[in-house]
């Protein structure tokens, strides 16, 4: 207690503490200060001017620096008769055995003798008022305590209107309640924060700005003041929202592009695409990097592909090459890539940039041309059909290779209109000369044909048909397109003398069938007669005549002139016009005198009759020569069917028959039967196709058969043949004729 | 005429031909036998003896140019005298290329035939 006393009588302020932090006396002059508070030291507790929740850190700080052991100094806010002094505390430990078994400390007055609050304000003002930006100082409660000018000239009011900000428009009312929960949060815990809110100008604006919290701390870490600096951040801030907005314009640009793109890091990695590229191929980003193997990419392009693209990623090179790609729907489109490099400052590489074109329809379009344009050539090639214009405005002329392959031209040459008069005849330019006179001026068709010459002179026929019309430039063109007619002009000619020779031939077979089978039949008994004659003569002139020999040449002479006579009466009956009479007839006699009449023929051409007659046939009743111009009709065209067998015999059967009340004669032949046409219609067919020979085709046959209650058909044979029949009535009374 | 007949064959169908040339040709001094078809000359004793056919072209079944090409598959070299009914040079000209010493057309005078035959015998 003597220390007591000796300490209370000290003019300065001590104490002692437990190392728990209890008080554990006080002088006099420390406790006059809180004199007002009752027995404050007794219950070991600083009365501490600060709230609870402030008052409960200095606390905790106050055992925290006692805990540590060491000599230590701290500020807290006191309780006393006038409000409240701060008090720096100086502690020492004092160790008994070497632990801390007492604190003593002095306590100096901060507040009254050492802090002159005029000059402290306008120290801050000064300090705060020399920072170009608005500062608003506040107290730890929140409170505006002052503003720099910088800020009293942007809000364009006094200090105590700003005091009132919550209450005022100052900042922005959206901001408000964020900037005031903000505030409170850091001015709880102490700590700096940092804030983006919009103020007031005095323009009526408001601008946005970063508000910062600094706070101001005393000797012991207590929060004095906060600095609220405001720094204008609406510029950067609209930089920022138009950066925003061109990134947004841009990604707009690129989803409407009417393309597909894609983005890569410079390594060649997919970053990045629009909305295209994803709607084409459906699938995510990081799958479309796959393109290489998962099969977007047409296997027949891959290699094109890598080695174009990642060429372009080594080299830096600009890249553009034409692949397919697979559509989310399995179909293959074929697409241009082209891409870009874009290079920072220093041209270094920080993204490429490509563009995917679909250019399916165009390469579709294409192909269509090319193969149009090919066929059109085989079409001109196999048609020796050439197309070429010429154009009066620019005096230029176009061949298609065909119109070169005609005119014997090395493709390679250029056409000029002297080439092409060079390869005409006189008649030919002038042709040339005239239709381009024509056509320089005047729409028309022309159609007309030259003679060419090629370089070994050769001529050649060609037929031009052109045109002449303003094109759409409006100048005057002539197109057309030129035939090689030669081998159509050989062919024709060729055809005509064919005509004519079958004609002639035709003409002198007919004749000739005629004249043959009348010299043939005339020449045996003239031949006879001749011989005998000639027997006669050399007989007579004898010195000793050989009378019955001459006798019997005279009686044969005789005999074979009648012969004769009966053969020129019977062809000249076969083929005069005279009306037929109608007599009972036996039809083996009818085809017999027939078959001599067409034997000699049948023999020149190697063909072997076989008659097959019913000898026991009742006679019909007919008209003898009409009968006998049908079969030998059915001859006729039997000789014609075998006219080309050549690889086996060529037979004709004449056969007679009865059958039932019908007497048929048929006439058969081993030939090439109808053709495709069958039998149908032959008996048309022949009267208006072979209208010539012996005058009368099948048709006329049909009629004479049908005039005789008769019935005619043909029938095909195994062999290939044919076998034409015609029946009649067998005729009742036998006695007819 | 001469020490010895030459002897001549004819093979024709036609029979005002077949009574006739042989008189003739006996009147022109040869020895003659007339034949109606090729078969029957080639059966004949006489086919070996020909020293010269007289040959009609057209004849049903074997006709005088195959009777020719029969013959000389038999090894018989005869002279051929053809005579045809049908007047047709092609056909004639074909004949005497094919070996025959001559082609008469029908009907034939005495003096022509005699040429053809001393043509043979010549």
């Amino acid at each position: 207690m003597e220390l007591g006393r000796v300490l209370d009588t000290l003019p300065g302020m001590v104490f002692s503490a437990y190392p728990d932090g209890r008080i554990d006396f006080v002088n006099k002059c420390l406790a006059g200060i809180t004199g007002s508070i009752e027995g404050w030291p007794k219950r070991g507790v600083w009365p501490l001017a600060a709230p609870p929740g402030e008052a409960m850190d200095i606390l905790r700080n106050w055992r925290a620096k006692l805990s540590l052991g060491e000599p230590f100094e701290m500020a807290v806010p006191i309780r006393c008769k006038d409000g409240k002094v701060a008090l720096a505390l100086r502690c020492n430990p004092l160790r008994k055995c070497g632990k801390i078994a007492k604190w003593y400390g002095r306590a100096v007055d901060v507040t009254t003798p050492e802090i002159d609050p005029v000059r402290e304000d306008n120290y801050f003002q000064r300090v705060v008022d020399s920072i170009p930006v608005p500062v608003a100082v506040t107290t730890p409660a929140g409170d505006v305590e002052g503003l720099n000018q910088p800020a009293l000239d942007y809000f364009g009011m006094s200090l105590e209107e700003l005091q009132d900000w919550k209450a005022t428009k100052v900042v922005h009312p959206d901001d408000l309640g964020r900037t005031m929960n903000d505030q409170l949060e850091a001015h709880k815990t102490g700590t700096f924060y940092n804030v983006e809110s919009r103020h007031l100008r005095s323009d009526g604006a408001y601008r946005w700005h970063n508000v910062l919290g600094l706070p101001l701390r005393d000797v012991d870490g207590t929060i004095l003041r906060w600095f609220h600096p405001l720094i204008d951040i609406e510029d950067s801030k609209n930089a920022q929202k138009a950066l925003v907005e061109r990134e947004r314009e841009s990604r707009f640009i690129i989803d409407g592009i009417a393309g597909m793109i894609a983005i890569f890091s410079p390594d060649g990695a997919l970053i990045g695409g629009n909305q295209q590229i994803l709607d084409y191929f459906q699938l995510p980003l990081n799958e479309l990097n796959n393109w290489a193997t998962n099969g977007i990419t047409h296997p027949d392009d891959l290699q094109v592909c890598m080695d174009s693209f990642m060429g372009s990623i080594i080299t830096g090179e600009p890249y553009d090459y034409e692949t397919r790609f697979l559509r989310s729907d399995g179909v293959y489109r074929w697409f241009q890539l082209r891409g870009l490099p874009l290079r920072d400052a220093e041209g270094t590489i920080v993204r490429w940039y490509g563009l995917l074109t679909d250019i399916d329809d165009r390469k579709r379009a294409e192909e269509r041309q090319r193969r149009s344009e090919a066929s059109l050539a085989d079409a001109q090639r196999l048609s020796k059909t050439g197309s070429f214009s010429l154009n009066f405005a620019t005096n230029e002329i176009l061949w298609s290779a065909e119109t070169y392959r005609i005119f014997d031209v090395e493709t390679s040459m250029p056409i000029t209109m002297e080439a092409i008069m060079s390869r005409l005849d006189s008649a030919g330019v002038a042709t040339v000369r005239d239709v381009i006179n024509r056509s320089r001026e005047t729409s028309g068709d022309f159609d007309y044909e030259l003679r060419l010459f090629a370089r070994d002179g050769s001529a050649k026929n060609v037929r031009v048909l052109a045109h002449s019309e303003r094109n759409a430039e409006g100048q005057q063109e002539l197109t057309g397109a030129i035939q090689d007619v030669t081998e159509g002009r050989l062919a024709e000619e060729a055809l005509n003398e064919a005509r004519s020779q079958l004609s002639y031939v035709t003409r002198v077979t007919s004749l000739g069938v005629l004249t043959a089978s009348i010299a043939h039949e005339v020449n045996q008994p003239l031949a006879g007669i001749v011989a005998n004659a000639s027997t006669c003569l050399r007989v007579l002139v004898a010195d000793q005549p050989n009378i019955e020999l001459a006798k019997d040449t005279a009686r044969r002479m005789v005999r074979d002139a009648n012969r004769a006579a009966e053969v020129i009466v019977r062809l000249r009956a076969l083929f005069s016009r005279k009306p037929a009479s109608v007599e009972a007839l036996d039809m083996n006699d009818v085809a017999s005198e027939v078959l001599s009449l067409a034997l000699s023929d049948l023999q020149r051409r190697r063909v072997s009759i076989f008659t097959e007659f019913d000898r026991s046939l009742p006679p019909v009743s007919g008209a003898r020569v009409q009968l006998q111009q049908v079969i030998m009709n059915l001859i006729r065209n039997s000789i014609e069917a075998l006219e080309s067998v050549q690889q086996q015999p060529r037979r004709l059967t004449l056969r007679t028959t009865s059958l039932g009340d019908e007497i048929v004669l048929s006439v058969q032949d081993n030939g090439v039967g109808f053709g495709p046409t069958g039998p149908h219609n032959i008996f048309d067919a022949f009267y208006t196709t072979k209208n010539e020979g012996m005058g009368i085709g099948l048709s006329v046959s049909r009629t004479i058969v049908e005039n005789h209650s008769g019935r005619i058909w043909a029938s095909p044979e195994e062999d290939g043949g044919v076998t034409v029949s015609f029946a009649l009535p067998a005729c009742q009374a036998k006695n007819i004729g | 005429m001469v020490s010895e007949a030459r002897r001549v064959s004819v093979v024709d169908d036609d029979e005002s031909v077949r009574e006739a040339l042989p008189d003739l040709l006996r009147v022109l001094g040869f020895d003659t036998r007339a034949f109606s078809s090729a078969a029957e000359f080639l059966a004949s004793r006489w086919m070996p003896r020909t020293e010269c056919l007289v040959l009609d072209v057209a004849m049903p079944g074997m006709s005088g140019p195959e009777l020719q090409t029969e013959l000389k598959r038999l090894g018989r070299t005869i002279p051929i005298v053809f005579i045809t009914a049908h007047k047709d040079e092609n056909e004639r000209l074909l004949l005497i290329q094919g070996g025959a010493s001559a082609c008469l057309f029908k009907p034939f005078s005495d003096v022509a035939l005699l040429e053809a035959l001393d043509g043979v015998f010549s």
